[in-house]
């Protein structure tokens, strides 16, 4: 009888357990693809801000449009300036998908037919917005986003906060 | 010769001691044993979730890095100036950032420090941006270095 008992409990022991490892190792692998995401997406957003000639960032700040010369040899534009034809465009959109105000940032070359998920639990941090034209200086973007989740009937969330910038290295300062 | 339906009283005896069940002896042996693996299993996974959450911290300060990298790449290089000086010593610049908001955005729970240094070298200047933090009572840094020459930056 003892030993019946003894038994019993040790199952709802293990059952708790392995419940216990299992939403714990959804909880790090959601993490850590957090992590990757967002590193990610950050430095796709700086590589390719690096190399657009302008930007334009919407007034609610959800889109960061970045305008590319793809021929420095030609002027497309006639204006006397190499550098600055607006030969393609790329588009980083934050859209918001959900209650809770967490979406998804795509991004669209104006080659592209349709915009490209790159990034999904996204949202702001706080009531920053998620592209920023730097005010002292007109070649910098600020970007700020948080990744957030929690895994159903699981207590813990899972976040990671990016706050950085981007520069943009060719054209002229204000264009 | 022996009928196949009889049996012996011997087999009859093997029957009987396999319907034995566990005896408290052997269930505390295996309980023991089961709480054992469980101690090495809740801790296996509480440095796991650890290790995860300062990679998330360790993410967040990578991006300021490689901010303060394009920050000098963009300001221009001409020298001599400020930064970019001869003397093979070189400059540093301190700045104070923080990573890891709250919820509405007006606290951050991680500080961070980063240094960057400027020395001159073959082609251009050597730059090198590190940045340390605390996280959970361990000093973590993350250093880059980058060459920036007038090909590499921007003429502002």
């Amino acid at each position: 009888m003892i030993a019946t008992t003894v038994m019993a409990m040790a199952s709802v022991a293990f059952v708790s357990v392995m419940n216990f490892s299992g939403y714990a190792m959804l909880d790090i692998t959601q993490q850590t693809e957090f992590n990757k995401a967002a590193s990610n997406t950050t430095f796709k957003i700086i590589q390719r801000t690096r190399y657009s000639h302008t930007f334009e960032v919407s007034n609610n700040g959800n889109t960061l449009v970045l305008s590319f010369d793809d021929d420095y040899i030609t002027d497309t534009d006639g204006d006397g300036n190499f550098y600055n034809d607006t030969d393609h465009q790329e588009t980083f959109e934050y859209a918001s998908t959900d209650v809770d105000g967490s979406g998804t940032i795509s991004h669209q070359s104006s080659a592209n037919v349709a915009p490209q998920a790159i990034l999904t639990n996204a949202l702001p941090i706080g009531s920053s917005a998620i592209f920023e034209v730097n005010g002292q200086n007109p070649r910098q973007i600020d970007i700020q986003f948080r990744l957030l989740n929690q895994i159903a009937n699981n207590g813990r969330t899972q976040k990671i906060d990016i706050s950085t910038s981007a520069y943009r290295l060719n054209g002229q300062d204000g264009t | 010769m022996p009928s196949l339906l009889t049996s012996s009283p011997a087999s009859m005896s093997t029957k009987t001691k396999l319907q034995r069940g566990f005896t408290l002896v052997e269930v505390m042996i295996t309980l023991t044993l089961f709480i054992l693996m469980s101690i090495g299993v809740f801790g296996s996974i509480t440095v796991l979730h650890q290790i995860s959450r300062r990679q998330a911290t360790y993410s967040s300060v990578l991006a300021l890095v490689i901010q303060k990298q394009e920050a000098i790449r963009a300001d221009g290089y001409t020298t001599p100036s400020a930064r970019y000086t001869s003397d093979a010593e070189g400059i540093s610049e301190q700045q104070e950032k923080s990573v890891s908001w709250n919820a509405s955005g007006t606290e951050s729970s991680v500080d961070v420090t980063i240094v960057s240094t400027f020395k001159v070298a073959s082609g251009g200047h050597l730059v090198t941006v590190s940045a340390t933090y605390i996280y959970n009572d361990n000093s973590t840094t993350i250093e880059t270095t980058t060459l920036i020459n007038n090909y590499s930056s921007t003429s502002s």
